[in-house]
């Protein structure tokens, strides 16, 4: 049962963690519309480029499609039909974060009013909305953007990744997907993930996630994982050996590999369970111990002093931060009301934790 | 450019390097999205949303993990909160039987592509979808999705048993299609 599950999240996990869906392009503006953009080098003019080869490329569209649509008409009515929509759709999806209303749409069919819109690009270089509206209404008859604009595409989109391309050779290039594969160098770094809220189970994921195969082993669990990304719970907080191996191609074996020292950390809390304390032996809070039921510390030190006189009545360092009732010469303490200072570290030494309070002695 | 100098540079309200973490990161969040969404709409809702979330929250990142983890947790968390409202689990009644897949089923699983598991896990109803995502592919165990979602672990348990049947199912009516 366990066994299969564990199977099911190898399956899956290895062949969905790294999977890419295609991306609507319209998405990007929409989030960088609603993002601050700081004093930026060069950051409006990339804008303003990449509006001017939109408007271009989107020109070009247009023009490729009146092409299309005076050829195909001349030559045949029936294929113009059916290709008409197809086309007309990339052009729209390209701004579909802009919406069109249906009362400024007209209908501009010749190419030669494509030309006007040129002079609005230069009163306005980050005018985009008004600049991709103009060139959306090329393309459209009124009742298609009503239509439209509920309605979105999202197909991949043939006219963006030229737009990309084109905006790449500017002084400041924005990385391509092309660019991005044949930039990419191998490396055998991983790192761990683990929201609060996840615990003890942390992800393992590498660096460089095209390879053909990965072996996950951490030693002091025992455990190996040939998924791409691995989610493992670890059994303890503290240091543990985690060893990446990669085979970058099939046949090629497990030649890049990685080992790290990595320090488990989980949420430390002290809870003292009890405030009153009766070191009479009989089986029952004899011991005064904060940790008693916290995990993942690691006890520092413990400090009692006598609330009525303000001496230090006992002090532990380490194992000995525990209190059996006696004074640091082994004297039994009467009975009373003690303060108590504790403090703790995880395992890893990152955080220190402290807790104060009153506790009543009664044998 | 390391994670760090990345989100650093985001931080400062870069529009390039923005651009950049975009990029590197838009394909697979896409595909996370889809996973959890009813829709190709839905999921560019949460995308949209969720990288507006990471750039805003770029600052919370603890610079510990991988950057492209935590971005995928946000997205996870984005979708949860879209989805949330179509999770009706009041109707979902318990089954007493275990569910298990035989090993041929196992190796039919293994041996499909990417793509059509995405496939499979896409047509799933949603109750039984999240759940399955939730703990197959993001590797979270019963009881945190039964926090996460606010659940009895039960709950959570009986929806991955019946995500297993429904795909045992899917399968066999594949099987009769090809």
């Amino acid at each position: 049962m366990k066994m299969q599950d564990n199977k099911l999240r190898e399956i899956f996990q290895t062949k969905l963690s790294g999977h890419e869906s295609a991306v609507n392009s319209a998405i990007w503006e929409t989030v960088q519309n609603a993002i601050p953009q700081g004093a930026a080098v060069g950051g409006s003019t990339i804008a303003a480029k990449i509006v001017l080869w939109k408007v271009l490329a989107a020109v070009i569209g247009v023009v490729a499609l009146s092409t299309v649509l005076i050829y195909n008409l001349s030559k045949n009515n029936q294929p113009a039909i059916a290709e008409q929509p197809k086309l007309e759709k990339t052009i729209i999806n390209e701004h579909q974060s802009q919406e069109t209303t249906g009362s400024e749409t007209e209908v501009i069919p010749e190419v030669s009013n494509e030309i006007k819109t040129h002079p609005s690009m230069d009163q306005s270089p980050f005018g985009e909305n008004e600049a991709d509206g103009k060139v959306e209404n090329l393309a459209l008859s009124s009742e298609e953007a009503n239509l439209n604009t509920g309605n979105a595409v999202s197909a991949p989109l043939p006219l963006v990744v030229v737009a990309d391309l084109w905006t790449s050779t500017t002084k400041n290039p924005i990385i391509t997907p092309q660019e991005e594969y044949k930039n990419e160098t191998i490396s055998n770094d991983f790192s761990l993930v683990g929201p609060a809220d996840m615990g003890l189970r942390k992800m393992l994921i590498p660096v460089f996630t095209r390879a053909h195969a990965y072996k996950w082993t951490i030693k002091e669990d025992d455990a190996f994982y040939t998924e791409m990304t691995a989610s493992h719970e670890f059994s303890r907080t503290g240091i543990f050996h985690i060893r990446l191996e990669i085979e970058v191609a099939p046949g090629s074996g497990f030649t890049e590999y990685n080992e790290k020292e990595i320090c488990i950390c989980a949420g430390a809390e002290i809870i003292v369970p009890y405030d009153l304390f009766s070191p009479n032996s009989d089986g029952f809070s004899d011991i005064f111990d904060p940790l008693v039921e916290s995990k993942n510390i690691e006890p520092l030190r413990l400090l009692i002093i006598d609330k009525m006189n303000g001496n230090q009545v006992y002090e532990g360092i380490k194992k000995q931060a525990l209190w059996d009732g006696k004074g640091n010469n082994g004297q039994e303490m009467p009975d009373g009301i003690y303060f108590y200072f504790f403090s703790a570290t995880d395992f890893c030494g990152h955080k220190l934790v402290e807790k104060t309070g009153t506790m009543r002695l009664q044998r | 450019m390391t994670d760090q100098e990345l989100a650093d540079s985001c931080l400062k309200g870069n529009r390039e390097s923005q651009y950049r973490l975009y990029k590197m990161h838009a394909g697979k969040m896409m595909s996370v999205c889809m996973r959890y969404a009813n829709s190709r709409e839905e999921a560019e809702d949460i995308l949209q949303e969720g990288f507006i979330k990471v750039f805003e929250k770029m600052g919370q990142w603890s610079g510990s993990g991988a950057l492209g983890g935590w971005i995928r947790t946000i997205m996870v968390n984005t979708a949860l909160n879209q989805i949330r409202k179509d999770l009706k689990w009041k109707n979902s009644t318990s089954i007493d039987k275990v569910v298990n897949l035989d090993s041929e089923e196992m190796t039919v699983l293994g041996a499909m592509n990417a793509d059509d598991l995405m496939g499979l896990v896409n047509k799933m109803p949603t109750g039984y979808k999240t759940v399955f995502n939730l703990f197959a592919i993001e590797g979270y165990s019963h009881k945190e999705i039964a926090e996460k979602l606010e659940i009895s672990e039960n709950t959570s348990k009986t929806q991955f048993f019946k995500a297993k049947d429904w795909m045992r199912k899917a399968m066999v009516a594949m099987e009769k299609s090809i």
